[in-house]
């Protein structure tokens, strides 16, 4: 019996979900139950590497014995453990949700896929080179890719084909980068680079580049015009997927090479970053507040809320690390509460038969749970107390207000003033008085709670703070500047 | 003064027991619940010390006490309601079964009037009075004229500004004590007594409310005007202030009331107003000499214990006219009633007279026009005789002249 | 764990749980329903009894939580947030006994009494908050919690009345975040301190704590209906009478006004707020809207849109307690926290008991009404005569207190505003008192509901005439110790007597 702390669990977060997803190809009447084992099992795993990450300090691990520049390294930190155990918290309830979602046609496609998907993410969370990062960035784009054209027919179709092109357009502009960088320097590990990096044309090129891609995938405004359609036509856990991990998944590379790369170069792209995510903010949350249907407005949501992940950039140079811990936990508390969220609409969609917010009141008033799911995660999503979302919020504007940056605050008050109205303008419905007639409940128990639970978990995040940042300390992902 | 415990609960019983009362279901329990009433505030008319209490924790600190002044009003009070309630049963029928609440309200208030030790409870039996009173003018008739409602909004929107008066007047005092005379003081009390008591130019209340009123009702407004002026007496610290330019305005305005009241008198009004003039005509004189008093505060030192008896006088006077007063118009009053009436003035004047520390003079007098008044109802003849208004105004002489004679 | 830490968070948990437990209750579940509702408004009220005599008796209850690395979660128990805990657990449990019998065999009742445990969860944190940030956060769930309350009739009026509340309130809370952070930044502590913790900051920032003092007042006014920002609470008045009276005299306008008691005594401090020049100018807000909303009131012909105008004249009266910056104004101004919950609860209930049994919503239908509900109309009576200030009910002592507090910060003119709203109070309750005793019915009732021979339900008429008699008692017994008087002297004298 090998000691607990000698297990490599990050290396089986990967290998794990890989093995897995193999075994639901070659074993479709499987795909089931393995994937709600393998959820399960991730789900230990990812306690497994946080209590060893607790232990020890920084993860560090070579995969095949190699030592970085040669070999892949693996690399994790507080950050990592945040962003895995986002991932598992939301696949989860997306397995949860998936398991009574699918016709058995559909489940054959989705569970592979779904486990490769979360290998790629996982194997991204991990990863401390440029280039690897480029590679698991594309394997979750084509998995998402696939995903999205699940269902068929036109609307979905139309869909996955501009999140590919948005996907391929994003990760190959990275990969531009990437080699622009790796053929001036002759590495692509982020330490390295970033001792060795310096202030020249090619740099920004590269930097531009890298950054661009990123950016794309990422939807921030204007980048985002792929966003609301894809997410809003791929089926319900698909969308919650999208909206709640791939994002941050590109985000995340993002903040990686921001804290590494470009923040000593950085100067004014922060600050044009931030008033991107200003005008991301109040674009998004016009947008989703105008929406008649349902998804948009959630996906325009998620438009808004990644604004408020990049106004922080301007902020960060003066506030430190607690800056970037609101921002990761602003991450966090949007991943739960938009899966919650989406998965709540996929119900309403199901019942309903349509997702047009003005004829929406029959399907809330027969679901409660999931317009409580809905209800609740947008509590987190308008950043109102007690939430992750306000936490989160409340260290951005404690950041912008001391620094003085007014505008900047007032944008993430009128977001959330925003918010409040678009997302009332849906939970409104749930208290008038439809005439419809009682009729049974067609929708599966564990698709209502998985929303639920999501959204709960979401609200939560409101007095876990100072717990969760404890944890993303470990490995000091933002102080001294090494990763 | 003394303050011993079952004298002092006897006070508050005075104030209780009828409040105790208003309380529909409690009266259910009791038959002859008017008489009743006004029993411990009988008793306490016949004990003959002083005596008070106080009870911190009431209101702010409020106490209720009972002395030689107050005697006068607290009888004038028992008789006006004893007057009241003997009427109120000789006509059951037309009376509502609500009205007995306000009733009893209205006598809780006006007790308590009588016996506050301070302002603060003063003024709440005033308040507690003064809208019950309002509900008991409006509810004496089951289907309200429309001039007895004008009467009472116009005594409605007088009382709430005189409260309003007398609580910035209360709080000015109470904030500071020792200025508590200011000048701005008196006259927010004065205002304040003009409103409540129907005095020019506020007469119009009263006025209206008389031209409207049942027997009942007129007899109970006599209630007000007394109430009013005692309230004056109460509030102002007669005596012990010297300020002559409110003095004189309270002077201008008795003397306006006095002459404005003799000469409608005399202009023969429709038969209702003449007791509002009448009862004008006796408030008048009260205020001019509470008037004189703050221009001259020796002479009222002097002199101003008499005003107690003056004001008992007056409310008798008012009180016997009114009984004398025929029903408007209003067929349904029977013989019996009107015999019932004739009882009462034969008991009222004769009370009235014993009052005057029985004067013989007086009482002979009363005793006599007694005698004719019976004579005149058992003749049924009523109202040949009420329109014989001499027989109020020698009254009225009489009184002057067994003042002047306490005086001496 | 001992009881210091486990007190606060039972009497918060004491209506939360149920509340929670209730949302999961299916419709037909009236009794267990019902007797959770009754269990945890009478085990509220049995601890905070307890707290009460602790406090009383110099105990300290405190509950910490972080939140942020140095932000916590504070609960405390003081004398000022139990004034508002008993106020608020005390009135939970009439209205809920009310609201039983108001929504009885009416739709959706689970949601009902959850959000309304949930609501009064969110009144008891915020009074037992201990820092602003603790404030923030219950400030926030109540806005939440009541707009199912407000939407629950589910008619086209009530959305838009819903859409409305919601635009005011999150804008308040907006601004109230805004205000909050900054202060934070300023000074690096949100904690509730008697006299402030804002004096010892340097004398630059003070352009900038006036601003902070603007934002949160104007953050707390929109609930405490402060003029220009009280538009939402007439339109609120289409909830359901149970409803309409804890909004009106213990949750919402309440919490507001206890939010501006809170940042004027212990964010600001008194003398501070004195010396930057904040607290005249809220005077002036505070006699603005008292007037104003009379005068509204006035014209109003739907008889709880009169009583919701009447209410942000009344609840002004608190501002301006707090706003005349001296110690007897302080009693006032506090007291009337109590005092006008108990009054304006009361006549929310006696409306809707008309509304409930004769169908009667205007005024203009309440001709004749007092023969017909004796009860209802005198407890209603008793309501009005304390909104008029009329002793012995409760409102003349706030009435008195106010008065002698204006006098003694030299601010005479103040009285005038008090009689005036005096005046208005009168000429617009009164004659609804004349046309429901005076007048004879001026035809049948709009919708008359039969009880047999009493006038309404028991559930329907106990509430009133409690919170009635409550009314009168604490007016009547003010000197008394254990009134709200003597409790809000208590807490006046911890601010003034260093």
């Amino acid at each position: 019996m090998v000691p607990s702390s000698e297990i490599p669990w990050g290396a089986l977060l990967i290998l794990l979900p890989l093995a897995a997803a193999i075994l639901c190809f070659v074993w479709p009447k499987l795909a089931v139950v393995t994937g709600v084992v393998t959820m399960l099992l991730l789900t230990l795993a990812v306690g497994g590497f946080a209590w060893q990450l607790q232990r020890e300090g920084l993860y560090q691990h070579a995969v095949g014995g190699w030592e970085t520049p040669l070999g892949i390294g693996l690399y994790g930190d507080g950050l990592s453990l945040l962003m895995l155990a986002m991932t598992v918290l939301v696949g989860l309830a997306i397995t949860l949700y998936a398991r009574s979602y699918f016709n058995q046609k559909q489940a054959r496609v989705f569970w592979p896929l779904w486990l490769l998907l979360l290998a790629a993410l996982n194997a991204l969370f991990l990863s401390a080179d440029i280039f690897n990062l480029y590679i698991t960035l594309e394997m979750v784009g084509l998995a998402a890719v696939a995903l999205v054209a699940l269902k068929g027919g036109r609307d979905a179709l139309n869909g996955a084909m501009r999140y590919l092109l948005a996907t391929l357009l994003g990760s190959l502009t990275y990969l531009l980068g990437v080699a622009l960088l790796y053929h001036s320097y002759g590495t692509v590990d982020l330490v390295l680079l970033a001792e060795r990096i310096d202030n020249s044309p090619v740099v920004w090129a590269a930097l531009g580049l890298m950054g661009a891609g990123l950016l794309l995938k990422t939807a921030l405004f204007p980048l985002h015009f792929w966003l609301p359609a894809a997410h809003a036509s791929a089926p319900a856990p698909i969308s919650a997927l999208l909206s709640a991990l791939l994002v941050k998944a590109s985000f995340y590379i993002f903040l990686r090479l921001w804290l590494v790369l470009f923040a000593p170069l950085g100067g004014d792209v922060a600050l044009l970053l931030g008033l991107l995510g200003a005008v991301a903010i109040l674009w998004g949350s016009w947008q989703a507040l105008r929406q008649t249907r349902l998804k948009l407005l959630v996906a325009y949501s998620t438009v808004a809320q990644i604004g408020y992940l990049f106004v922080a950039f301007p902020l960060a140079a003066a506030a430190g690390a607690m800056l970037w811990n609101g921002v990761s936990y602003l991450m966090l508390s949007h991943a739960l509460a938009k899966a919650a969220m989406f998965l709540a609409a996929g119900n309403l969609l199901l019942f309903g038969g349509h997702d047009r917010i003005a004829e929406l009141d029959r399907a809330v008033q027969r679901l409660p749970i999931s317009t409580a799911a809905f209800a609740l995660a947008g509590v987190s999503i308008m950043g109102v107390p007690p939430s992750g979302g306000f936490i989160g919020k409340w260290l951005l504007l404690e950041a912008a207000i001391e620094q003085g940056y007014w505008l900047l605050a007032a944008v993430m008050v009128v977001g959330g003033l925003l918010a409040s109205a678009y997302i009332f303008k849906v939970v409104g419905y749930a208290f008038t008085r439809s005439t419809a007639t009682p009729e049974p409940q067609s929708i599966p128990m564990g698709m209502e709670w998985a929303a639920l639970l999501l959204a709960i978990a979401s609200i939560l995040l409101g007095f876990t703070a100072p717990w969760v940042f404890a944890l993303l300390g470990i490995g000091d992902p933002f102080g001294g500047g090494a990763p | 003064m003394m303050n011993s415990d079952p004298y002092g609960a006897l006070l508050w019983i005075v104030v209780g027991w009828p409040l105790l009362l208003a309380i529909p279901a409690v009266r259910r329990c009791l038959p002859m619940a008017d008489y009743f009433a006004i029993l411990p505030a009988l008793l306490l008319l016949l004990l003959p010390m002083d005596f008070s209490s106080t009870l911190s924790w009431l209101l702010l600190g409020t106490g209720v006490s009972i002395d030689g002044e107050r005697r006068w009003i607290l009888a004038t009070v028992v008789l006006i309601w004893a007057l009241v309630a003997m009427k109120r049963r000789a006509t059951p029928h037309t009376t509502p079964h609500g009205q007995n609440t306000f009733y009893l309200l209205t006598l809780a208030g006006t007790l308590g009037m009588v016996m506050a030790s301070d302002r603060v409870g003063f003024f709440s039996f005033a308040t507690l009075m003064g809208y019950s009173f309002y509900g008991l003018l409006l509810w004496g008739q089951s289907k309200p004229l429309e001039a007895v409602r004008r009467g009472a909004r116009s005594y409605l929107i007088c009382l709430i500004i005189a409260d309003l008066l007398l609580f910035e007047a209360l709080l000015l005092s109470a904030f500071n004590p020792q200025m508590e005379v200011s000048r701005l003081y008196l006259l927010m009390v004065c205002g304040a007594v003009v409103l409540k008591a129907g005095i020019w130019p506020a007469h119009f209340w009263l006025n209206a409310s008389y031209r409207a009123a049942s027997p009942l009702s007129a007899l109970l407004l006599v209630l007000p005007v007394v109430m009013a002026l005692f309230a004056l007496l109460r509030w102002l610290p007669l005596g012990h202030v010297d300020d002559g330019v409110a003095g004189l305005l309270i002077l201008i305005t008795a003397g306006a009331s006095i002459l404005y009241a003799g000469w409608r008198f005399v202009q023969r009004p429709v038969q209702g107003e003449r007791l509002a003039w009448l009862s004008l005509f006796a408030s008048g004189w009260v205020i001019a000499s509470v008037g004189v008093g703050l221009i001259e505060p020796l002479w009222w030192l002097q002199y101003g214990t008499l005003i107690y008896p003056l004001i008992a006088a007056v409310a008798v006077i008012l009180l016997m006219v009114a009984l004398l007063r025929p029903p408007p118009a209003s067929p349904s009053q029977s013989g019996d009633s009107a015999l019932w009436m004739g009882r009462m003035w034969i008991g009222c004047s004769s009370l009235s007279c014993k009052l005057f520390a029985g004067y013989s003079l007086c009482y002979k007098a009363g005793l006599q026009r007694a005698k004719q008044l019976q004579n005149g109802l058992e003749r049924r003849d009523l109202i040949g005789l009420l329109s014989n208004w001499r027989n109020a105004t020698t009254l009225f002489v009489l009184l002057g002249i067994a003042l002047a004679w306490l005086v001496n | 764990m001992n009881e210091s830490v486990w007190l606060p968070l039972l009497v918060i948990a004491s209506s939360l749980i149920p509340g929670v437990i209730i949302f999961a209750l299916a419709e037909r579940r009236v009794k267990l329903r019902t007797t959770l509702n009754l269990c945890g408004a009478l085990l509220k009220m049995a601890l905070v009894g307890a707290m009460l005599w602790g406090v009383y008796h110099g105990q300290h209850y405190e509950v910490r939580l972080a939140l942020l690395p140095q932000l916590e979660l504070v609960l405390r128990a003081d004398a000022l947030s139990l004034l508002f805990v008993t106020l608020s657990s005390v009135l939970w449990l009439v209205t809920t006994v009310y609201a039983i019998g108001y929504l009885e065999g009416s739709p959706n009742r689970s949601r009902f009494f959850g959000f309304f445990s949930l609501c009064v969860t969110a009144t008891v944190g915020l009074a037992l908050a201990g820092n602003l940030i603790t404030f923030l956060i219950f400030y926030e769930l109540l806005t939440l919690a009541t707009y199912p309350l407000i939407m629950h009739r589910g008619t086209e009026a009530s959305r838009r009345a819903g859409k409305i509340y919601l635009r005011y309130t999150m804008a308040g809370g907006a601004l109230l975040l805004v205000a909050i952070i900054w202060l934070y930044t300023l000074s690096g502590t949100l904690e509730f301190t008697p006299q402030g913790f804002l004096d010892g900051i340097d004398e630059q920032h003070h352009p900038a704590l006036i601003i902070i003092f603007v934002l949160l007042i104007a953050g707390l006014g929109v609930k405490a209906a402060l003029v220009p920002l009280h538009g939402w609470l007439p339109e609120a008045m289409v909830a359901p009478a149970p409803v309409s009276a804890l909004l009106h005299a213990v949750a919402v306008v309440k919490a507001g006004a206890f939010g501006i008691i809170r940042v004027v005594y212990d964010v600001f401090g008194v003398d501070f707020a004195t010396l930057l020049g904040v607290t005249g100018p809220l005077v002036i807000v505070a006699a603005i809207t008292i007037v104003y909303g009379s005068l509204r009131a006035l014209f109003q012909d739907d008889l709880k849109r009169r009583l919701a105008y009447s209410t942000v004249s009344q609840v002004a009266y608190i501002t301006l307690g707090v706003a005349i910056a001296g110690p007897i104004a302080a009693v006032g101004g506090m007291v009337h926290l109590v005092h006008q919950g108990l009054m304006k609860i009361t006549l929310f209930f006696c409306a809707g008991n008309l509304a409930e049994t004769l169908g009667i919503h205007k005024v203009s239908e309440m001709n004749g009404v007092g023969r017909r509900m004796p009860w209802t109309m005198a407890a209603f009576t008793v309501g009005v005569f304390g909104m008029i200030g009329a002793p012995p009910v409760a409102g003349f002592i706030s009435k008195w207190y106010l008065g002698m507090g204006a006098l003694e910060m030299d601010q005479g003119w103040l009285i005038l505003v008090l009689a005036a709203s005096s005046l208005l109070n009168a000429a617009y309750f009164l004659p609804i008192l004349y046309a429901a005793w005076f007048c004879e019915p001026s035809g049948p009732w709009p919708e008359e509901r039969n009880f047999g021979r009493k006038e309404t339900a028991w559930a329907l008429l106990l509430p009133p005439v409690v919170t009635a008699l409550l009314a009168l008692a604490v007016g009547l017994l003010a000197l008394a110790p254990f009134t709200p008087l003597a409790w809000v002297e208590f807490v006046v004298q911890r601010e003034f007597v260093p």
